[in-house]
């Protein structure tokens, strides 16, 4: 967790430092009246405080080495809070793939093709290997939201376009 | 009051209204029982689909679905020992034992009352309080508001993981990301983009599911990927003379029930303190105050009616600072404030004057709720069981198209789509390094509420912000807010260390 959290850190100091000096003084406009705060003020604020808190997270965990490892006993996560390693990165990058795989195909091959494929391919990643049950889920599930969706709500999920 | 509560049950019972409190009690149970869901799932996945009822339908499916995940994690805790959520960890310890001893079947019933019981209490401590804390509230004026979110901010970081600083870090960039979108005082652009999607601000349902729901469906997918472990096998349907729960052995715990609701209720009412807190300080109250304290663990159903009227008594007290602050105190109060702003109710202390037959239409949807929760609850007692055999390759896959369903429905957007996927990433990153998921909601929340407290006293006060140590509740509030600085930053940091 120490590494985690140094590079953690590392990455939350350059982030807010991206934001405070072209993010929010770029895409901010100045103050209208004399009195009020500038709109920038809250995100200044917050990138602030990001970045100083980041700092003292970072000299923590550096000093973490010399007064040793304390255990995480996380009560929000349990042992999901395990560390984030080159597996988890790899996991991470598998689900931004997969995320920009689905919205780039859903646009063009609507919500029912897209969202029967996915369903497939995620239970069978998930070791389902009975060739019935990811038919009948993996077809009959997004079938059932589109109905759902359309007579209850009068929604119509995105639908094929190919031209 | 009462007569409020007579209009507000006037209001409430109505078919429509009552369906959807069922309908909200039969999913809550689904999905406490499901493993890896659990009511924070089915509020965030439920909470677009919401937005075509009326509103007091809406809350009182919402409240429903609460309730009955609360209550539901309780029956993998005690047929698996696999809580279904973490606040009934506690309720495996004696739930578990009954289950080996055959008596599964009555630790479920006495989980069921035990919970019932703990609802009821809160919900009566909510209808009780939250009209004079609203008196109170109205006092407020900008400055002690900034105080006061100050302060929940600190609270709240603090209590809800182990590292202060980490739990700062996710509620300051849960506020920064809820500056994106229009200004609130001069509607100038920040940091839009020119994207018309985000003017309003970031999705508040986007955000939800994906940092709460995906988040957690997505780290289970991998997890399941790499330890390959997916089979239950449960069967629960035993019924003989030892699983009978007779009204005597019940009420033989009437004061562990009240010890515990007392409890569960004073957690629920102070932001940052968790479910699964309030579980375990209602257990270790009823050990200590045991005449047979040795009991525990071995199946002693005192033990489940400790945990599980404790943990359900924070459902209806969380409700108190979120309708008379606009605060929300854990995450399921977080995500009904979402509820009440897309049915264009705002929390704080305006709602009782400006929504005060809508918020007694809901005290009285609270109340019939616990009635419906159960009957529904004893006649699935077998029923449920069914939904634990359910494997998780299956579950989770559903879970994650329903979430995309989930956001379109309300938005029709999939740039809010492709937001919510956005932050399942972040979510899940989040989990794996231990930042707290709490404490950015609550930021995002919490952050405009703080931005106009702050802007309106700079206009009011011509920018002297001596005023927040001049107003003795503001300057209380700031006090209490270093105190917790101190007492969870410097403080812990140099105890651990000597401990080292």
């Amino acid at each position: 967790m120490r590494i985690t959290d140094l590079i953690a850190a590392a990455i939350l100091i350059t982030l807010s430092l991206v934001c405070l000096v072209w993010l929010i003084p770029s895409f901010t406009a100045p103050p209208e009246s004399a009195l009020d705060l500038r709109p920038s003020f809250m995100p200044n604020l917050a990138m602030g405080s990001i970045f100083l808190l980041a700092g003292l997270m970072f000299y923590l965990s550096l000093k973490k080495q010399e007064i040793g490892e304390q255990p995480l006993d996380d009560e929000e996560f349990g042992g999901e809070a395990s560390g984030f390693g080159v597996t988890e990165l790899v996991y991470l990058a598998t689900w931004v793939f997969a995320s920009m795989v689905i919205m780039v195909s859903m646009k063009f091959f609507g919500y029912q093709i897209i969202a029967s494929l996915f369903l497939i391919s995620m239970m069978f990643y998930c070791g389902q290997r009975r060739l019935l049950i990811l038919a009948l889920v993996g077809v009959g599930m997004p079938v059932l939201i589109w109905q759902i969706t359309w007579h209850a709500f009068s929604i119509q999920l995105p639908m094929i376009k190919l031209y | 009051m009462l007569s409020d509560l007579l209009g507000g049950f006037e209001n409430a019972i109505t078919l429509y209204n009552l369906m959807f409190i069922t309908m909200g009690i039969v999913i809550g149970i689904i999905f406490g029982v499901l493993p890896g869901m659990g009511s924070i799932t089915a509020l965030a996945i439920l909470i677009p689909v919401t937005f075509y009822m009326s509103p007091v339908a809406a809350i009182g499916f919402l409240v429903g679905v609460n309730k009955g995940g609360t209550s539901g994690g309780a029956i993998p805790a005690i047929l698996l020992n696999a809580p279904g959520t973490p606040e009934s960890a506690a309720t495996a310890r004696d739930g578990y034992p009954l289950t080996k001893a055959g008596k599964s079947i009555k630790a479920m019933k006495m989980s069921l009352y035990s919970s019932v019981f703990g609802d009821l209490f809160s919900d009566c401590v909510l209808i009780l309080l939250a009209a004079p804390f609203a008196a109170i509230a109205l006092r407020f004026g900008p400055p002690e508001f900034t105080s006061i979110i100050l302060f929940s901010f600190t609270l709240i970081a603090a209590l809800a993981g182990k590292s202060l600083i980490k739990g700062l870090l996710a509620a300051a960039l849960g506020v920064f990301l809820s500056t994106i979108g229009l200004d609130p005082v001069d509607s100038t652009q920040r940091m839009t983009f020119g994207e018309v999607e985000l003017f309003d601000g970031m999705n508040i349902n986007a955000m939800a599911i994906g940092t709460l729901a995906l988040s957690s469906v997505i780290s289970q997918i991998f997890d399941l990927r790499r330890n390959g472990k997916d089979a239950t096998n449960v069967d629960a349907c035993q019924d003989t003379v030892a699983n009978t729960l007779s009204p005597a052995e019940y009420w033989s715990t009437w004061k562990t029930l009240l010890r515990s609701s007392c409890i569960g209720s004073a957690v629920g009412m102070l932001p940052g303190l968790g479910v699964s807190l309030a579980a375990f300080l209602g257990y270790g109250a009823a050990k200590r105050m045991s005449k047979t304290p040795e009991k525990f663990g071995t199946g002693h159903l005192e033990g489940i009616a400790a945990t599980e009227a404790a943990n359900s008594a924070v459902v209806g007290a969380n409700l108190i600072p979120t309708i008379t602050l606009g605060i929300p105190g854990n995450l399921a109060a977080a995500l009904m404030v979402g509820a009440f702003m897309i049915h264009g109710v705002v929390p704080g202390p305006m709602m009782m004057v400006d929504h005060g037959e809508l918020v007694y239409s809901i005290f009285a949807c609270m109340l019939m709720a616990n009635l419906i929760h159960i009957i529904i609850g004893r006649i699935g007692i077998r029923f449920w069981v069914v939904f634990m055999n359910v494997p998780k390759s299956i579950i989770l896959p559903v879970v994650v198209v329903l979430c995309i369903a989930g956001v379109y429905i309300p938005t029709n957007s999939m740039f809010q789509v492709g937001l919510m996927l956005a932050f399942a990433g972040l979510g899940y990153a989040m989990r794996k390094s231990g930042f707290s998921i709490v404490c950015l909601v609550i930021g995002f929340l919490l952050g405009p509420m703080f931005e106009m407290a702050l802007r309106q006293t700079m206009l009011m006060y011509k920018s002297d912000l001596t005023i927040m140590f001049s107003s003795p509740i503001s300057l209380a509030f700031l006090v209490l807010t270093l105190f917790f600085c101190w007492r969870f930053g410097p403080a812990a940091w140099l105890k651990s260390r000597n401990k080292t």
